[in-house]
């Protein structure tokens, strides 16, 4: 999630209060936000995805301005009369649909505004536009550049411009290739034959959306007016996404301009800064909240939340910030009542749900077996599920298959979900190698085997296994210890046949069967496994299925 | 005051030699010299006896000087021969008596010691020749015939003597020696003039004693309980298991029945079905588990999937906008390794049970995190839902009091974001130990768009932490792999608390 930096000087001189910053270190978090840092001077807070119109010191200011009290209720914008118009070609359907554009001017910059809107700027490509492909932002100096602009599209190497930070002409196929930012996000056009560019009248490029801009609008601590395009997938999200940069912006007191977007069959003037429109029923929001609120009461919260509201009585009509992007359901609305509330303030309650407590089975047999175990001088551990292919099969001479493979791993070391939980074991003893011996490990957990009868095409088994190493571990002692277990769950109905898994010494590895079908497998691990596992003791170990023996019970 | 056997036995001796070595002390009490030192140690605790460590040279007998106490020196058979020959001899007659180099040797130390004069090819013994009384060199040698001899113990003659004898080739041999020498306190002159009464003791009871009933009348010997004794480490259950099976018993205490579903999961149940986006960062490569085989899962009943891709394009008939995106069957039926237990509480609240319903799971979840100190790959989850007609008051209260059971009175709430609750809110508790808030899990009330595809029409309170995070503050661990990659000591010797 993205830390916004904040200076702590300027959020105060914008909050217009007194407050120390221990005090707004205390306070900022009850609007929802995780303070990660503070030098002294900044801070560093990190507020929710849902909040873009938060990732910034303006916004921020904003926000707790209303929260504060200070300036609560819906704050409004104007955007001044289009001068200038953005002409849409039919040729970007499909490629990148839509965009929208605004002007602003009396801008003036430091080095300091400029990083912070560039911040704001690939935060909100982050946030909204998920790294670009919905949304992507290009904030220009038209000073070099003549409206009326067009977007349009281009074949790769129809054109040739200077993109931002280079030094020369490229064609945009070159930039896809070459520029830092074409190799980046170059595979959100690099499909289609054309790419979509912003143009001035006379095909100067100001940009190569979303890639890069070019170096003729590049904006400077010279600039004093700038030409702001938003283009990307989603009409709506574009939308908020000019609505949070360019109220930012008019929150700095720079004048913001609208423009005429003319669409083949229809224009926009944008930006639009005018509040969405909600309903709340006051009845759904203390249903919710578990409160008892008058209309009054919950507009004093929704105004310190930023919101307007227009109606009273049972249903409230709330006017919704143009920058909000987080309001899909009056539930949403809900929410901001009781952060206006104050979440400290709710009085605790428990609910009346009258229920009775029940464990799983499986759940209840574990427990019974963990009490056993340690009783037996076996100490519990835990192992990773993931694993890979030489530890489950190969170093266990164990035929390779039915194991969940896992698409995207992290590394080689765990590229399946086990199937067995005696590699895992055998690893723990290799960790503990140099210890003392004797050492006796047992472990409770599940393996997960394909299967394509499941619905999810895998199913997961509850396994016991254990093992013993030391000078003199033999087959009595495992076979010891699986006798006493089934006679201590009262399993007398049992087989203890010959089995040859590989994993252990032919002819000291035996199978449990339980009702006639396989339960277990115990015995002496075959030299070769201790020596793939670096073992140079004897180890007796045991693997059962506990599923079988929930059933018994 | 309570002395053993042996302290008494020690005590004695050093009472006979009043200063001593360990060595002394054993050749006297008739005690072996590791059970003296034991005693020894005792002693000087009791105050009853000091013990001074100094550092010393001993002087033995080297190779050359074994053989000269066996046959005596070259010069003193030199001279025993003289005198059987009247007092002069030839020098080559010299031969009979001694060997090679031992002539030279001979004449040398005989001039040297002005015991002989040599003149013309014969010796003639001086006045104090014909004595022939042993020197103190001679003496000190028969003297290491029995062993060692401190130098700081010598006399001024014996020193001189060594110095002698160190002038010959391999005949002693001087080595640095710490060596530790008893004495009695005055307290232990004190008790010793007293009189100490040796009586039989008994150390250990064994099955003999106690059949033969031969303690009867003897003194048990009494121990310093104060002692350290050997550490001994138990089988043991895993500190997280332990976490675990606490969070489970709060739970079913609270009335909440345990649940549990698959580690393979589709998208569908992990993420679709909770309303978050198919475009969502979390639903990355980078983040979650996705599977090559099982590559597919199947989707739920026709009518659960649409109204769940309803609901993300427009909203469906929650009264939400929607995502406003085209939904991918394909996408959710993605296999993958549950990211969170969630998927697992949305599964059961699809089977539309009837309020009321409080179940909980504690399971494993996976996440793509590399493997550092603070992350891993897998880890557990604890969940909890209600469905009722409940509210986020009540939600609010069941966190105290979950918590509170878990031993965090201070509890506090904060808004949280998470895609499929709202409102949404983060658990922080004071920890004592740290002196500090920290965030131990998050809750919420499900969203419309994820109950109500489901055919769910009451709210659902869910709320859940990770149980490693709570264990490595509990047991003050700083490194997540110890959980997973253990030490079987440090899991044998980890707190139950």
């Amino acid at each position: 999630m993205p830390v916004i930096k904040v200076n702590m000087a300027e959020l105060r001189r914008m909050l217009r209060v007194e407050m120390s910053d221990v005090e707004l270190m205390e306070k900022l978090p009850l609007l929802g936000c995780d303070i990660e840092g503070y030098d002294g001077e900044h801070l560093y807070v990190e507020y929710f995805p849902n909040r873009p119109d938060l990732y910034s010191v303006e916004g921020i200011a904003r926000a707790y301005r209303a929260f504060f009290g200070v300036e609560p209720g819906l704050k409004e914008y104007t955007a001044e009369e289009a001068r200038n118009q953005l002409l849409v070609d039919g040729s970007v359907a499909g490629i990148r649909d839509y965009v929208v554009a605004c002007e602003v001017e009396g801008v003036r910059l430091t080095d300091e505004l400029i990083a912070e809107l560039m911040e704001l700027q690939e935060k909100l490509h982050w946030a909204l536009g998920r790294d670009r492909r919905k949304v992507s932002i290009g904030v220009h100096d038209p000073a070099r550049v003549t409206p009326p602009y067009r977007y349009t599209t281009v074949a790769p190497d129809e054109i040739r411009f200077v993109p931002l930070g280079y030094g020369e002409e490229m064609t945009p196929r070159e930039i896809l290739q070459e520029h830092p930012k074409g190799v980046e996000y170059g595979h959100i056009i690099s499909s289609f034959d054309r790419y979509p560019v912003i143009l001035d009248s006379r095909g100067r490029v100001l940009s190569l959306p979303p890639i890069i801009n070019g170096e003729l609008t590049r904006v400077t601590e010279a600039t004093r007016s700038f030409f702001i395009d938003v283009t990307g997938t989603d009409l709506t999200l574009i939308s908020q996404a000019l609505n949070i940069l360019a109220t930012a912006l008019a929150e700095r007191g720079f004048t913001v301009r609208q423009v005429e977007v003319r669409y083949p069959e229809r224009s926009l003037l944008t930006p639009d800064f005018s509040p969405g429109v909600r309903r709340l029923r006051v009845e759904y929001v203390n249903r919710m909240l578990g409160l008892s609120l008058d209309a009054e009461e919950v507009r004093a919260c929704l105004e310190r939340m930023g919101f307007g509201v227009r109606d009273e009585g049972e249903e409230l009509e709330v006017l919704v910030p143009c920058y909000r992007c987080d309001i899909f359901h009056e539930i949403d609305l809900v929410e901001d009542v009781a952060i206006g509330y104050g979440y400290g303030n709710f009085s605790s309650r428990m609910p009346a749900v009258p229920t009775v407590g029940e464990k799983l089975p499986l759940e209840e047999l574990g427990e019974k077996l963990r009490m056993l175990l340690p009783g037996y001088g076996f100490t519990e551990v835990m192992n990773l599920m993931l694993t890979n292919e030489a530890e489950s099969f190969s170093w266990m001479r164990r035929t390779p298959g039915g194991a969940v493979r896992i698409k995207n791993p992290i590394s080689e070391e765990h590229t399946l979900v086990r199937t067995s939980l005696l590699p895992g074991l055998l690893r723990t003893l290799r960790l503990n190698r140099h210890h003392e011996l004797p050492q006796r490990i047992f472990e409770l957990g599940d393996v997960v085997l394909l299967s394509g009868e499941a619905e999810v095409g895998a199913v997961r088994r509850r396994r016991l296994a254990a093992a013993s190493i030391h000078d003199r571990a033999s087959f009595t002692e495992i076979k010891a210890l699986v006798q006493g277990i089934l006679r201590d769950l009262g399993v007398e109905e049992y087989e203890v046949v010959p089995s040859e898994d590989p994993a252990f010494i032919p002819g000291r590895c035996a199978a449990l069967r339980i009702s006639g079908t396989g339960a277990g497998v115990f015995g002496e691990v075959h030299p070769e496994v201790l020596e793939n596992f670096q073992l140079e003791y004897p180890v007796a170990a045991l693997e059962l299925d506990v599923e079988p023996l929930v059933q018994l019970r | 005051m309570e002395l053993s056997r042996n302290e008494k036995l020690v005590l004695r001796a050093l009472g006979e030699l009043q200063e001593a070595s360990p060595g002394e002390i054993a050749r006297r009490s008739g005690l072996g010299e590791s059970a003296v030192n034991r005693a020894l140690y005792w002693l000087v605790r009791k105050g009853l006896v000091e013990l001074e460590e100094r550092e010393d040279s001993a002087v033995s007998l080297d190779e050359e000087g074994r053989l000269y106490v066996e046959r005596g020196l070259p010069e003193r058979r030199a001279l025993e021969y003289l005198k059987r020959r009247g007092g002069e001899a030839e020098i080559s007659s010299l031969g009979e008596v001694l060997r090679g180099e031992e002539v030279r040797i001979a004449l040398g130390w005989l001039r040297r010691k002005n015991l002989a004069t040599i003149s013309k090819g014969r010796v003639v013994l001086t006045e104090e020749g014909r004595r022939g009384e042993p020197g103190e060199d001679e003496k000190l040698l028969e003297r290491l015939r029995d062993g060692e001899l401190l130098v700081s113990r010598l006399s001024d003659a014996e020193r001189s003597a060594l110095e002698l004898l160190r002038s010959r080739q391999r005949v002693v041999r001087v080595e640095e020696r710490s060596t530790r020498r008893a004495r009695l306190t005055e307290e232990g002159r004190r008790l010793l003039s007293e009189g100490v009464e040796l009586e039989e003791e008994i150390s250990q009871l064994t099955h003999r004693v106690l059949r033969e009933g031969s303690w009867r009348g003897k003194k048990l010997r009494g121990y310093d309980v104060t002692l350290p004794a050997p550490e001994v480490l138990p089988a043991k259950l895993h500190p997280l298991r332990i976490i675990m099976d606490e969070i489970r018993s709060i739970f079913l205490q609270m009335g909440f029945r345990e649940i549990s579903g698959p580690l393979v999961e589709s998208s569908f149940w992990n993420f679709d079905a909770l309303f978050v986006p198919q475009d969502h960062p979390a639903r990355e490569m980078q983040d979650t588990f996705y599977l090559e085989e099982p590559a597919r899962a199947e989707l739920p009943d026709r009518e659960t999937v649409e109204a769940v891709r309803r609901a993300h394009e427009c909203g469906g008939d929650t009264g939400s906008t929607g995502w406003r995106y085209s939904w991918s069957e394909e996408v959710a039926r993605t296999a993958l390794l549950r990211t969170h237990t969630t998927a697992t509480t949305i599964r059961y609240l699809a089977r539309r049970q009837k309020p009321p319903i409080k179940v909980f799971c504690v399971d494993r979840v996976f996440r793509k995190e590399r493997i550092t100190f603070k992350h891993l790959p897998e880890f557990h989850q604890v969940e909890g839902i209600v469905v009722g007609d409940v509210s986020f008051a009540d939600l609010l209260g069941l966190l105290r009091e979950f918590y509170s059971k878990m031993g965090f009175e201070r509890v506090r709430f904060r808004p949280g974001y998470f895609p499929y609750t709202e409102p949404s809110l983060e658990i922080e508790v004071f920890f004592q130990d740290r002196g500090k808030w920290l965030e131990l899990g998050g809750a919420g009330i499900f969203r419309p768009e994820v109950t109500e595809p489901l055919g769910i029409r009451h709210p659902v309170l869910a709320w859940g932490l990770g149980i490693e995070r709570l264990a490595m503050l509990r047991l003050g661990l700083e490194d997540i792999r110890r959980l997973y990659m253990s030490d079987i000591t440090w899991l044998r010797r980890a707190k139950v608390r």
